[in-house]
């Protein structure tokens, strides 16, 4: 009897593991609910659109709202918005791109464009946007941008929205040392160097030298003499050669000579850098629109101000454009449809509602005439600055990663404090690029 | 025993049962599953680890993979930042580990005494185990910050310091406060590990030792130390093998810096893998870390085996 039992136990045990197991197998060819691959357009089913981004504000709704009004006016398309940290969304696009599931389409990053479209991943948008009726209402700037800065490179991506990097400044330290709004590179030396007080825990500027911190050297060199400062006729760096060493001199010296940054310059990033400004550590800082809100709201808007970037003796102003886009991926489920998701996106009335949302800034020349943006100081600053701006060189480079992320954040403690010279530097950054 | 030895043998053999094959696989069988997963969860990362690290294969360069035999293991060894990384390593298990085991040794002999308020103090000993290590990382990272944070703050308030020391952003200082962040967040491991074996000592050892005139220093000697060696051995092992491996401490107070100092093996790894997209070069280093291991794991074994 007992060894029955066991007889019986044990089959029925093998019997159901097995069904188990062919339910498995049989249930993963069903699609899913959640799997969003409902195949084309045909039929009746909608064509479920996977988009990737990421938002400031990662309890802000404003890209669903945006993606609940274009699927109701879009019968047979259905977007589904995923929002994830700007890494995640590469890291995640690489190994989509790696197993063959891309999204449909996904916010990029500008640094990234270069290496996605070089595996072949992109659908190029040309052919969509030339026939836009409105293409010439696009800044040029960021249509350069979605082109990584040469005219005669496909269309990657669509232009989205911008940052413009701008100097943000104290008003009220600037009036209490009898100072005005530095324009000149040589005024800001000037200004940082009368504002700073160590004992008081005060210094004239906010140096980034952690990761990406490299932009606002770039920004400094190219003010100081030009991009041929940074970048050559054949797109080589040149910021080692001894002419141009001067520059990089001008930039550590900030820290070496003039001691006008605060000591932890050389770890200080994006958090630090709002917090010394919050906190009154530093006077000066490079950012962009996006961290306006916060500092107003923090320091009161009478003592935050922001100035387009300082001219330096070339005459010649120069600072960061810093492009977002949307980019359709050649290996969704409907380019077409994709298109037209990122083009709605890029509409004046969803760029509006997003950049009025999201804090960015307006590539379309009709949305950044509108009184909301003309009004905003910082908004303002930034699309008075818009001739000036440019893509930071060497972005489509496949070292550029790791002179952000590695060789600038870690060699800046030694060439801020004097233990590396200026030329060693400035040739280590160079060789990630060259 | 002895009277079945002495006994006649029985009449007839006895036959072993025949058992039919299915019977033979049952055991098998059922412990597939168990199989299955271990091979899917450990062997499986470890083989393809191993398969990467011996291939040119970066997720930029989908259509670009390719077998390149040694050639990621060539470049570790003949790159120098692998061999600082590896020191930087030694360093940090070196100086973390011994910290934590004096610690966490003080805490548990305290912690083994009745006094009033003993579950107390037990209870909030565990808090900085039970704290995930990316937030022990923020919180530590914003007391040690340079402009705004509470230990410079105190410092310069009695008087110690006259301006806020960089404590992350010099390399002098920087390896010295990630120790001390680890420290703080694993000894609580050492101090329960160890409060168990001090726990499992009979009272009466000491006792008869106490009636012998034995000191505490004595009685530490060749009581509690024997009977909690094994746990010692053990903890400090895994312990080892741990901290060689630990990344998000320092990922997020240092990223490895300022200049290097505290990037380790795991922090190269990370960096190569996740933003240099080379997951070939970054298997072969982690291969190497795991080789590296093994060989101190082994070394140790043989000690332990020694020591008994």
């Amino acid at each position: 009897m007992a060894a029955s039992t066991t007889s019986i136990s044990r089959r029925t045990l093998l019997r159901g593991a097995g069904l188990a197991a062919a339910g498995t197998a049989l249930s993963a060819c069903i699609p899913g609910p959640g799997t969003g691959s409902t195949g084309s357009s045909g039929g009746s089913q909608k064509l479920r659109l996977r988009y990737w981004a990421w938002v400031d504000d990662p309890t802000s709704r404003v890209l669903n709202d945006l993606a609940d009004r274009f699927n109701e006016n879009h019968p047979s398309i259905e977007v589904d918005v995923e929002l994830m940290p700007a890494s995640a969304v590469y890291e995640r696009l690489l190994a989509a791109i790696n197993a063959g599931d891309p999204p449909d389409a996904s916010a990029i990053h500008v640094n990234n464009v270069a290496d996605v479209a070089a595996m072949g991943a992109l659908h190029p948008l040309d052919q969509y946007f030339d026939a836009l009726p409105d293409k010439d209402d696009f800044v040029p700037t960021a249509v350069l941008g979605s082109r990584l800065g040469d005219e005669s490179a496909p269309l990657h991506t669509m232009p989205w929205y911008g940052l413009v990097s701008y100097l943000y400044y104290r008003p009220d330290w600037f009036r209490a040392a009898g100072l005005s709004e530095p324009r000149t590179t040589d005024d800001f030396v000037a200004a940082c160097r009368a504002i700073t007080d160590p004992a008081a825990g005060r210094y004239g500027y906010g140096l980034r030298g952690a990761t990406h911190g490299h932009i606002h050297y770039f920004i400094w060199l190219a003010s100081l003499g030009g991009l041929d400062a940074v970048r050559g006729a054949d797109g080589a760096p040149v910021f080692q050669r001894p002419e141009h060493i001067a520059g990089t001199d001008w930039f550590l010296d900030l820290a070496r000579t003039h001691r006008v940054v605060p000591p932890t310059a050389s770890g200080d990033g994006f958090e630090q850098l709002m917090n010394n400004m919050k906190a009154g550590v530093t006077g000066t800082a490079i950012h962009h629109i996006k961290s306006s809100e916060t500092l107003v709201s923090t320091l009161g808007a009478e003592n935050i101000r922001a100035v387009p970037m300082p001219v330096g003796p070339s005459g010649r102003r120069w600072t960061e454009f810093g492009p977002s886009m949307n980019a359709v991926y050649a290996g969704g489920q409907d380019p077409d449809a994709a298109w037209e998701w990122v083009n709605y996106l890029a509409s004046p009335e969803a760029m509006r509602i997003f950049c009025t949302e999201d804090g960015g800034l307006p590539v379309r020349q009709s949305v950044g005439a509108d009184p909301y943006f003309q009004e905003n100081p910082f908004a303002k600053v930034s699309i008075d600055s818009l001739p000036d701006a440019y893509l930071i060189p060497f972005t489509e480079r496949p070292g550029y990663a790791r002179l952000a992320e590695q060789t600038w954040p870690q060699l800046t403690q030694p060439a801020l404090s004097g233990e590396m010279p200026s030329a060693e530097f400035a040739g280590h950054l160079a060789e990630d690029v060259r | 025993m002895a009277r079945r030895q002495a006994g006649p043998p029985p009449a007839t053999p006895v036959r072993r049962a025949r058992r039919r094959p299915r019977d033979l696989l049952l055991p098998y069988l059922l412990l597939l599953p168990a199989c299955g997963v271990v091979a899917l969860v450990v062997a499986f990362p470890i083989a393809q680890s191993i398969g990467y690290s011996l291939h040119h294969y970066n997720l930029r360069e989908p259509d670009n993979v390719y077998f390149s035999g040694l050639d990621n293991y060539v470049r570790a060894l003949t790159d120098e930042m692998f061999w600082r990384a590896l020191r930087a390593t030694a360093i940090w298990v070196g100086a973390v580990l011994p910290i934590q085991f004096v610690v966490g040794m003080a805490i548990a002999v305290l912690m083994n005494r009745a006094f009033p308020g003993r579950l107390v103090l037990r209870a909030s000993v565990l808090l900085p185990w039970v704290i995930p290590s990316a937030v022990v990382a923020l919180l530590w990272r914003w007391l040690l910050d340079g402009n705004l944070g509470v230990v410079n703050d105190l410092l310069i308030r009695v008087g110690l310091i006259d301006t806020g020391v960089p404590w992350l952003n010099d390399p002098s200082t920087a390896m010295a406060v990630v120790v001390l962040a680890m420290t703080w967040h694993g000894m609580p491991f050492f101090a329960l590990m160890l409060l168990a074996a001090l726990q499992a000592v009979p009272a009466e050892m000491y006792e008869a030792a106490h009636l012998d005139g034995a000191s505490a220093l004595q009685r530490f000697r060749y009581i509690t130390w024997p009977s909690i060696i094994d746990t010692i051995r053990t903890t400090t092992l895994l312990r080892i093998i741990w901290l060689a491996n630990s990344i998000e401490i320092i990922w997020i107070m240092t990223a490895g810096g300022p200049n290097f100092a505290t990037t380790t093996l795991p922090v190269v790894t990370f960096f190569e893998a996740v933003r240099g997209l080379d997951f070939g070069y970054a298997s072969a280093v982690s291969v190497l870390l795991a080789l590296i291991l093994l060989v101190v794991v082994h070394l140790y074994i043989r000690q332990m085996r020694k020591d008994d």
